[in-house]
């Protein structure tokens, strides 16, 4: 009799102390990240469908930038001047360039960068889209001076035009990097993913890909390191595996990863620049150079071999690969140290032949 | 267990070793950007008194042929860090690496009486050396022009790898008055729209003006006999002859074989057009078509061994390209529409032509075969393409609906980039061949 | 009657058959000056049947054409044969037959087009008994256009093929 007592009683206060107390026990949902989101004005994306000109840089020589003391131009002994223009040679090379008309469909961004973002961001550009009148005018000149492989969204009108987006950082960056001097905001040039001809369908009213957030920095894909802890936030992630591989294992390391790879290669191909409509596009070339611990090219950039073209567009596409790979490397290529065997010695194939295509 | 973890670390470790061992890391790029190249063109050093105007205009105008070719941006002055105040002086790199030129061009100007002296040198910025050595032009102080544009083709040469156009001129018809009663005179010019001059009156309706591969004569039809014949003229002396003056036929459309020793035509007789050859100094025409179809618009491959025409004879205006003596002709047109003027590259790779499609005008490019067809612009009147001596740009002309519509000179790049307007109340262009 | 007044009678008589009009004439239009006499038709002006001014306006000096067409229609052999006869009674007459096109073509082709025009009309007219050699042809492709809006109503009116008469020896 009294056992039927305990247990409905036991039973019940356990009902009732679930009902009051059982919220604590059930897990946390898992934290909310809360990322910057640009909203996008009217003007702005007005200003998107009919860039002009991107603006020019500004003079503030305030961005810093290691200076490099070894260059000295042994240019300046005077070379033969010679007096008379000699002849232009003749143009008959009968090599095949140009392109094919129909663009296939633009590949989506790079979703790795901004995983977070994109499905927010939609949204308000189509909202955006139809707070349009009807009545804008359609751009007639292609939509941005510039062609990169992904689309990049005109930037606030008083950044500096670079190719890395900074924002102005203060004192207390929430991101977790190592705090550096104050910077202005920087942003990419405005860029589509196609060359827009006058003779190509107009353009729709929203821009055919979501647009890169201007104000965040893109996270770069976090090495993996058998030794070091890693840590929340890509660049951190880095800084902290550069810190602590210092003390780590030796330094041939594991082999790279793919995203490493791909690290390496998308860093060298913001800079690479395809001229298109020349007999150099039609060349493929691959170039060697070795790089320090930094990440600094370490001695000149061979030519190893080419494929097609004659020798003065050979040449042109060796410069423009080898200023592609002297430009991106600001401060040193970011890749793990305790890898630096796997990446000393690089050489890069640079194919222009699906630029051609745009 | 801890002797475990420590074995397999130190297999773990041999392995990378291993591996670390296998050589350089591969990588290959195939997305690239197309972006202007930013450059820098300081003012040109002064390097006597009466050479400053002259030393400014002759840097802007570089500036200008640079820049507008859609291929470079400009980093204006006001950037600069450093100033270049000698030309024998050493590049300080970094500063120009600071502002993001990646090119560098530098120059000095002398003058005396009415001799000019230009020098000039290019430099990589972020391989930290000079493209090329410098070079040295001399002339006179009313082609200060012409040396601009030679600096700015051999700086456009070693950048790009190919040949520069800033130095030619273009033949066209100079426009005026309404629609039914246009006046049309022929004019010649710099390819940037300096240095207009007239070569003909506007008594007779004149049209379409060619070069000849010299950039000496010019060929155009005129009605200054009442019906439209071919006539050459002379561009130094301004002097002219007709060509052919049959009795009873229309001569058209001529062209320059790339000999300069032929000229090939058409000639329309008892209603019918065909294309006919010649010789430039005189003499009986001799047929290269024949068919009760409109053959005409004949163009010469830069080798001199095919022409390229269109015909009606399938019905429609379509492309047809046979050898350069007569024969089989084959069509190398298919798409939609109608396709005529064409003009091949002076690089020999690609045809230039007028498609008319759906009530709009289009210039577009093929290959010599017709494949790989693409349209540069698209309006209500666009025609007659003719090419820079680089075979990179081609200039047309525009014409705009309406009563009060009116002609004009555009300019594109062959990847239908840099769309602009050249001149107003023009048509009919035709490039110079590169000058000496 | 004397034989002086019998002589002046006849000559009287010849003189006016000779001043009597072809009779190709009458046949064809109802402006003709047989119903007023014979001093109330200005020669030259448009009641003068011998007129260029008479053939622009009343015979019809042009003809219209189909888009990219270089056939004629109905309308425009009816106008031709009009023509053939004035010309054929008027032999002191050369022509020049101008052909055009409207601006929806390439310059050259045009102008190929309007010489097809011009050579058809010219055709149609030896056809009917003009001799060749009165005949020229020439073409001013898209070069003068009588309207010049951009549409379809004045493109039908620069489609055209006009006979320009000139004096000149027919023979």
């Amino acid at each position: 009799m009294h056992i039927g007592h305990y247990i409905s009683g036991a039973a019940h206060l356990g009902l009732i102390s679930w009902a009051l107390f059982g919220g604590a026990f059930q897990s946390d949902p898992p934290p909310m990240e809360v990322t910057g989101v640009s909203m996008v004005s009217v003007e702005e994306f007005n200003a998107i469908l009919n860039t002009e000109r991107a603006p020019f840089p500004e003079t503030d020589v305030d961005t810093p930038v290691a200076p490099d003391v070894s260059e000295d131009g042994p240019a300046m002994a005077s070379e033969a001047d010679t007096p008379v223009p000699t002849e232009r040679p003749q143009e008959t090379a009968t090599t095949d360039p140009d392109a094919t008309p129909d663009l296939s469909d633009l590949a989506a961004p790079q979703p790795a960068e901004v995983t977070d973002d994109a499905p927010t961001l939609t949204p308000p550009a189509e909202e955006m889209a139809v707070l349009i009148p009807r009545d804008v005018v359609r751009p007639t000149a292609r939509p941005a001076p510039r062609v990169a492989p992904e689309p990049v969204a005109e930037p606030a009108p008083d950044t500096v035009i670079d190719d890395v987006v900074r924002e102005a950082t203060t004192p207390d960056d929430s991101a977790g990097q190592a705090v550096e001097e104050p910077q202005e905001a920087t942003a990419p040039e405005a860029a589509t993913t196609e060359i827009v001809t006058e003779a190509k369908e107009q353009p729709a009213l929203a821009p055919k890909a979501s647009m890169r957030p201007v104000l965040r920095p893109p996270s770069r894909p976090t090495p993996t390191s058998s030794g070091a802890n890693v840590a929340a936030g890509a660049d951190a992630a880095v800084a902290a595996a550069l810190a602590e591989a210092e003390t780590a294992a030796a330094p041939s390391g594991p082999p790279m990863t793919q995203g490493e790879k791909d690290s390496m290669r998308i860093a060298v191909q913001n800079c690479w620049v395809v001229d298109v409509g020349g007999q150099s596009s039609n060349v493929t070339v691959t170039v060697g150079f070795s790089l320090t611990r930094e990440g600094k090219v370490d001695g000149p950039v061979r030519l190893l071999s080419s494929e097609g073209g004659d020798e003065a567009s050979v040449n042109t596409a060796f410069q423009s690969a080898r200023r592609a790979i002297l430009r991106c490397q600001r401060g040193g290529y970011k890749l793990p140290i305790e890898k630096y065997d796997h990446w000393r010695d690089i050489e890069i194939t640079f194919n222009p032949e699906k630029m051609r295509l745009k | 267990m801890r002797l475990l973890a420590t074995l397999l670390a130190g297999l773990m470790l041999l392995a990378q070793m291993a591996v670390a061992q296998n050589g350089p890391l591969r990588l290959e790029i195939t997305d690239g950007v197309i972006e202007p190249l930013p450059y820098a063109v300081p003012d040109f050093v002064a390097e006597n008194g009466s050479a400053g105007q002259y030393a400014s205009d002759i840097s802007r105008l570089i500036a200008a042929d640079l820049s507008g070719t859609g291929l470079f941006r400009e980093i204006p002055a006001k950037a600069h860090i450093s100033q270049v105040t000698n030309f024998a002086s050493p590049v300080q790199y970094a500063d120009w690496k600071a502002i993001n030129a990646q090119a560098l061009i530098t120059g000095a100007v002398s003058v005396s009486g009415n001799n000019l002296e230009v020098k000039f040198r290019v430099y990589d910025v972020f391989a930290g050396q000079e493209l090329g050595s410098g070079l040295r032009f001399k002339g006179t102080t009313d082609g200060w022009r012409r040396m601009a544009h030679k600096v700015a083709d051999e700086v456009y040469s070693r950048i790009t790898g190919e040949g520069g156009y800033f130095d030619s001129r273009v033949v066209f018809v100079s426009e005026m008055g309404p629609k039914n009663d246009r006046k049309k005179r022929l004019a010649i010019m710099d390819y940037d729209g300096a240095n207009v001059h007239f070569l003909t009156d506007s008594s007779a309706i004149v049209l379409a003006p060619r070069f000849s591969p010299k950039g000496d004569q010019v060929l155009y039809t005129s009605y200054e006999t009442g019906f439209p014949q071919v006539f050459v003229l002379d561009v130094g002396s301004v002097q002219r002859r007709a060509l052919q003056n049959q009795q009873g036929t229309m001569s058209f459309a001529p062209r320059f074989s790339p000999d300069g020793r032929n000229v090939v035509m058409s000639i329309t007789q008892n209603g019918n057009t065909d294309i006919y050859t010649m010789p430039i100094s005189g003499g009986t025409p001799r047929r290269l078509t024949n068919s009760p179809a409109i053959e005409t618009a004949p163009s010469f491959s830069p080798d001199g061994s095919q022409i390229v025409f269109e015909s009606d004879r399938s019905g429609t205006q379509q492309l047809y390209v046979m050898p350069a003596n007569g024969g089989e002709a084959k069509r190398i047109s298919f798409g939609q529409g109608r396709y005529g003027t064409p003009v091949w590259s002076p690089r020999g790779d690609l045809i230039a032509f007028t498609k008319q499609n759906k009530g709009r005008f289009h210039i577009g490019v093929m290959r010599t075969d017709g494949s790989e067809e693409r349209l540069l612009t698209a309006s209500f009147l666009d025609e007659g393409p003719t090419w820079a001596p680089n075979g990179r740009v081609i200039m047309f002309t525009r014409e705009t609906q309406g009563a009060s519509g009116g002609a004009s000179l555009y300019s594109v790049d062959v990847s239908g980039r840099n769309l602009k307007k050249v001149m107003s109340g023009a048509s009919d262009p035709a490039w110079s061949p590169l000058q000496k | 009657m004397s034989g002086w007044t019998k002589a002046v009678l006849l000559v009287a008589g010849m003189t006016l058959a000779a001043c009597s009009n072809n009779d190709g004439l009458f046949g064809n239009d109802s402006a003709s000056g047989a119903g007023s006499g014979a001093g109330a038709i200005e020669p030259g002006s448009v009641n003068d049947p011998t007129s260029v001014a008479y053939f622009q306006q009343n015979v019809g000096d042009r003809v219209l054409f189909l888009v990219d067409q270089s056939t004629l229609t109905e309308e425009a052999r009816m106008t031709l044969l009009a023509q053939a006869n004035w010309m054929l009674e008027n032999t002191d007459y050369v022509a020049v037959i101008q052909g055009h096109a409207d601006e929806q073509g390439t310059r050259e082709y045009n102008l190929a087009l309007g010489a097809r025009r011009a050579s058809a009309v010219k055709e149609f007219l030896v056809s009917r008994g003009i001799a060749s050699n009165r005949l020229n042809t020439v073409s001013y492709g898209k070069e003068r256009p009588l309207e010049i809006c951009s549409a379809e109503s004045c493109y039908a009116q620069n489609r055209r093929a006009v006979t320009v008469l000139t004096a000149g020896l027919g023979s």
